[in-house]
Parts: structure tokens; C-alpha cells; sequence
């Protein structure tokens, strides 16, 4: 893998303002062949932006993009033809049934297996006899996905897929992205959710203020997870007694009884301590995706700062 | 050009009840005027009344003589047609690329191996087929009509003549709306822009019949006056017009397909 044939996504030094906006700056990219990638941004980073340039609804202020090799401007109709979108803010047409929209997308695209659109029907558990406009918001997510994914296409680009899913349909549909991948097939996905891009994706690109600030491998930012970890404590806490655990850092008091602080790896020298108290409640939060990156590039960030 | 045709067939059948609708609406114009025309047959004075200058300025230039079978209809149905048409042409015009734009659609639809070129083109032609299907219709009024008044005595194959020659200033308006919800963001200001356009060409024409002055040479701009007045019928349709039109819709469009090929879609 990663060989320059693989490349399936290459962006170069994409840069997009919408007046003085500066939405995109020189991204650069590449995103190979069988993997499942990650684009992870707060709100108004980038992202949907980006993959408008991709699908050549929006054209770059400065830079290029090429899909499987091909110019995503010059060659977009072809380019199209293995390429299933989903947008962020998806508009379906509301008079249409989900079987009218099947047929209606599916003859531009020349027919497609309906073997394939009923098994995704039915592992999406959707109703396909119900017009748009009845539909939830959930429900028309399910059929934006089975829209971008009835003709198998080489590319899946994502936007924000499974907003508004419920926990069920996100198993499903996290299953669906690993058949994809394993099929050889790639996925662009976005989202907020560092969880979920955790169980699905392979790779993670992190986009703040219209910049590409990190590529990783999840293996690699796993190892740096940390969590937040309060804990409710009935009679007196030595807050000492934490703060000389391993892995355990920036221990605070907050109101009576209770502390917080940070876990890095392990759990156990945490839990074994906590035993000596009594535990009246415990919260585990999962960092931000802001404080991730602040561990991560912390340093850097900080320089940045300081030159400002 | 791939799996052409989708778009087309869609758009239709999606018209279809519109098109009914508006069909029938007109056939019922039609049939309505149809049976007028025996009343105003014998009311010779009426064309007395028509040269006075406030009917003239609303109904056209060098009156027809309206107690004839073809001034009447020239009159009374042809000359004020397009302005009933022209609701449809424009808000299907909007409807080519601004609304499925501001709604997202397009979003979906262009990500399709369709290129933006295939999507106006297939839109414009299922508008000419609309029209024609609702013309047909206004027609079987007309037939049903005449049945029930055999005193209006007009030659049926004029009559498909002067309703084909609706088409050109039809698909001119649609095209001009096109045009400029291509260009411009507002549909609201689209609509504005084109709808004054319509009606003062309109007036621009009964006007200049009006008075005579060389400013008068504005009626070159109206698109009525292209389309034709109240002596169509009489006269026989202007093909020169009518061609001119549709030359003007094809530069309309395909203005349209370059601007719209180049710029950023939902901003
Ligand atoms: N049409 C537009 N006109 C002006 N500014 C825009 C336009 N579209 C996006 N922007 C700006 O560009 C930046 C990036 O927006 P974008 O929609 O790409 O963010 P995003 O990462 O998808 O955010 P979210 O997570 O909220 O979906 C934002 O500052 C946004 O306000
Ligand atoms: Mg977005």
C-alpha cells in the first residue's frame, strides 16, 4: 500500500475563499486505495468545502485535486461515474418515493443492481414506499445512503454520514464501510465524532481554520488517548494519593467530594486507589477533539501562539 | 452524453399534473372566448370603441377589426396568451437550475455523471414539450368550442399555426429567466426582473401603435413585437419574428450553460 498508483484522492495545494473568507489554505493530501479515511474538523473548518472541490460543485480559488488521476473539474463526469456521494446537508426530492429515487438516480447512472439496492433496503431497515417528505431526518439520511452506495462505486466521499443515525443503523452502517474497504473499495468520510472515526477509520486527517494540521494513523493517536475522569467521593479525598498514580495528570478539586482529572493508559493503578474511598459516582469523558489536537501538536500550537 | 434522456422523462412526468392543469385552464379560456364571439359578432359598434386610445393602449396596435372571426381571436385570446403563459415559462425557467440550487438538490444530481450542459438542455426540451402538450389541450377547447358556435368561422390550420407561434416567445421568456438565475442569487429578484420585462414589452407594443415617434423605436426591444398583435390571424403569423425569437432563446441558453458551467453552485 501506499504506493503512488494507490493514490486514490490527491489534493494539492487546495486553497478556497469565499471573499475574505479563507474556508480552504494550501491543503495537501493523499488518500490511497483501500482505506478508510477520517476528516475530522470542528464546525466551519473545511471540510464539507473541501469535498464540494472534490465533487466539482465548487471551484478552487488556488490548487488541484485529482480522483483516481483524473482532474476533478476536467474529467468530472467520468470521475463521476465511480464516485457515491453523500452530502452534509442533504436535499432529496419530496414528492419522490424512495423506490422513485432509485430509479430516477439509478438511470444516471445507466441501471443498477437491484439485488443490491434491496439488500442495503433491508440491513438499513428502511421503508422504501414512503415519499420524501414523510420521511425523518434519520430516514433520509438511510436513503442518501443507499444512494451513494447502490452502484458499489471505487469512492465513497461522506459528508458528516452518520449524523441523525440511531446507534443500530450506525452499527450497520459502520459494518457497510468495512465491506466497502475490504472490497478494495475506498471511503472519504467526515465527521465530528472522534469515537466513531476511531472504530472505523484507518487514517484521520485533523482540519482547523481551513489548515490540515495532522495525518495519523488511529493506531498512532490511540496510543495518546487519554480520557477525563471524575470522580464523586464520600468523606475525605488525599488529592496527593492521585496525583502519584501513573498516567494520572492535572488532578482538581471541584465542589465538595469531587475530583477530576486526566487518565492516560492503563486504568488500574485509578481504580485500585479509588478503592480505598467511597465511590459515590464516577463520569469518564472522552476528550475533545480540540484537546486531543492540544496534546498532540500542544507545542507547536503553543509557538504559534507566542509569535502572534 | 450519457444515459440521456432521464432528466427529460422525469421532468415531464413530474409536469404531468401542471400540464393537465394548465391545459385545461386554458382550454377553458379558449371555449370561454369562443362562445363571446357570437355577441360581439353582431355588436358592430364595438370596433368604434376599440380605436378609442385607452383600448388601444391595452389591446394593440392598429385595432383588428374584433367582429371578425380572426381579429376577435387575434384580440381577445391570442394577443393576451403569452401574458397567462408566461407564470409557467418563467417559473420553470426558475425552476431549470435556481431552485433545485437554493433547495440543494443539485448537490446530489451533479455529483452524478451528468455534466451541468446535459441537465439545462434536458430541462429546456421537457419545457417545450410541456408547452406543446398544454397547447394541444387549449386546442381540443378551441375544437369543443367552435362545435357549440359554427358562426366563428376560422380555418383550424391557422389556429395550430397561431397557438405553435406561442412557443417561441414561451421558451424566450424561460430562456431570459434562465439566464439570469444563473447570474444573479435571488429568485425573487429573477422573477421581478423578468416579469417586468414581459408586461412592458407588452405595453411597449400596444403603445407604439399608438403614437408615432421615433422613440417608438423601443418596440424593437419588446418581444411582442416580434410575437405578433391582434392581426395575427388576419395577417398570418410573423415567421420572421418567431425565428428571431428563437435565435435570441438559443443565445439566451447557451449563454446560460457558460456561466453556469463555470461558477461555484449554492453559494
Ligand atoms: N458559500 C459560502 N460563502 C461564504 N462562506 C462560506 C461559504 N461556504 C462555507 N463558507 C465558510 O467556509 C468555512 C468552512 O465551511 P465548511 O462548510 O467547509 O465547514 P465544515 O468543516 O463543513 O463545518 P461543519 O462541521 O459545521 O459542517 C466556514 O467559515 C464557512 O462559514
Ligand atoms: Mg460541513
Amino acid at each position: 500500500m501506499n504506493n503512488k498508483s494507490d493514490i486514490v484522492i490527491h489534493i494539492d495545494g487546495l486553497t478556497k475563499h469565499y471573499g475574505a473568507v479563507k474556508a480552504l489554505s494550501d491543503l495537501h493530501l493523499d488518500v490511497y486505495r483501500g482505506e478508510i479515511f477520517g476528516y475530522l474538523g470542528p464546525n466551519g473548518a473545511g471540510k464539507t468545502t473541501t469535498i464540494r472541490v472534490l465533487l466539482d460543485l465548487i471551484r478552487p480559488t488556488a490548487g488541484r485535486a485529482e480522483i483516481f488521476g483524473l482532474d476533478v473539474n476536467r474529467d468530472a463526469v467520468p470521475l463521476h461515474e465511480r464516485l457515491g456521494n453523500l452530502p452534509g446537508e442533504l436535499a432529496l426530492w419530496n414528492h419522490m418515493t424512495g423506490w422513485d429515487l432509485v430509479d430516477y438516480l439509478g438511470g444516471l447512472r445507466g441501471g443498477v443492481d437491484m439485488n443490491y439496492v434491496r439488500e442495503l433496503v433491508r440491513r438499513l431497515d428502511m421503508d422504501m414506499t414512503r415519499k420524501v417528505k414523510a420521511c425523518s431526518s434519520g430516514m433520509k439520511r438511510k436513503l442518501g445512503l443507499i444512494q451513494a452506495l447502490m452502484h458499489k462505486p471505487d469512492l465513497l466521499v461522506l459528508d458528516e454520514p452518520t449524523n441523525g443515525l440511531d446507534p443500530l443503523v450506525q452499527q450497520t452502517f459502520h459494518q457497510l464501510m468495512r465491506e466497502v474497504r475490504d472490497a478494495g473499495r475506498t471511503v472519504f468520510l467526515s465527521s465530528h465524532n472522534l469515537p466513531e472515526v476511531e472504530t472505523i477509520c484507518d487514517r484521520v486527517g485533523i482540519l482547523r481554520a481551513g489548515r490540515l494540521q495532522a495525518v495519523e494513523r488511529i493506531s498512532d493517536l490511540k496510543q495518546l488517548r487519554f480520557r477525563w475522569m471524575t470522580l464523586h467521593i464520600r468523606g475525605d479525598v488525599d488529592l496527593a494519593a492521585f496525583e502519584r498514580l501513573e498516567g494520572v495528570s492535572d488532578v482538581t478539586r471541584l465542589v465538595n467530594g469531587t475530583i477530576r482529572f486526566r487518565v492516560a493508559g492503563e486504568l488500574d493503578p485509578v481504580i485500585k486507589a479509588a478503592g480505598q474511598y467511597h465511590i459515590v459516582d464516577l463520569a469518564y469523558e472522552e476528550p475533545s477533539l480540540e484537546e486531543i489536537f492540544l496534546e498532540y501538536y500542544g507545542e507547536t500550537e503553543t509557538t504559534e501562539t507566542k509569535e502572534r | 452524453m450519457k444515459h440521456t434522456g432521464v432528466i427529460f422523462k422525469r421532468i415531464l412526468r413530474d409536469s404531468r399534473t401542471a400540464i393537465i392543469a394548465w391545459g385545461i385552464g386554458l382550454a377553458v379560456y379558449a371555449i370561454f372566448t369562443v362562445v363571446i364571439y357570437p355577441f360581439v359578432q353582431d355588436f358592430k359598434e364595438i370596433n368604434e370603441m376599440m380605436k378609442l386610445p385607452i383600448m388601444q393602449a391595452m389591446l394593440g396596435d392598429k385595432a383588428a377589426d374584433v367582429t371578425s372571426p380572426g381579429g376577435f381571436l387575434g384580440t381577445y385570446f391570442f394577443l393576451m396568451m403569452p401574458l397567462i403563459t408566461a407564470v409557467y415559462s418563467v417559473l420553470y425557467g426558475l425552476g431549470i437550475t435556481a431552485a433545485e440550487e437554493d433547495r440543494g438538490t443539485l448537490d446530489v444530481l451533479l455529483s452524478y455523471p451528468l455534466p451541468r450542459w446535459q441537465l439545462i438542455l434536458e430541462k429546456f426540451a421537457a419545457l417545450v414539450a410541456a408547452l406543446a402538450l398544454m397547447l394541444a389541450i387549449t386546442l381540443v377547447g378551441f375544437v369543443a368550442g367552435m362545435i357549440v358556435t359554427p358562426s366563428l368561422e376560422v380555418n383550424f390550420g391557422d389556429l395550430i399555426l397561431a397557438a405553435l407561434n406561442l412557443l417561441p416567445i414561451n421558451l424566450v421568456m424561460a430562456a431570459l429567466t434562465l439566464l439570469l438565475s444563473t447570474i444573479l442569487r435571488s429568485r425573487g429578484l429573477v422573477g421581478g426582473i423578468v416579469g417586468t420585462f414581459v408586461f412592458g414589452s407588452y405595453f411597449v407594443k400596444t403603445f407604439s401603435a399608438l403614437v408615432e415617434d421615433p422613440l417608438t423605436n423601443i418596440r424593437y426591444a419588446s418581444i411582442f413585437h416580434y410575437y405578433g398583435g391582434s392581426r395575427m390571424m388576419l395577417d398570418g403569423v410573423d415567421w420572421g419574428g418567431a425565428l428571431l425569437l428563437l435565435v435570441v432563446t438559443g443565445a439566451l441558453v447557451a449563454l446560460s450553460l457558460a456561466t453556469f458551467q463555470r461558477r461555484d453552485l449554492g453559494t
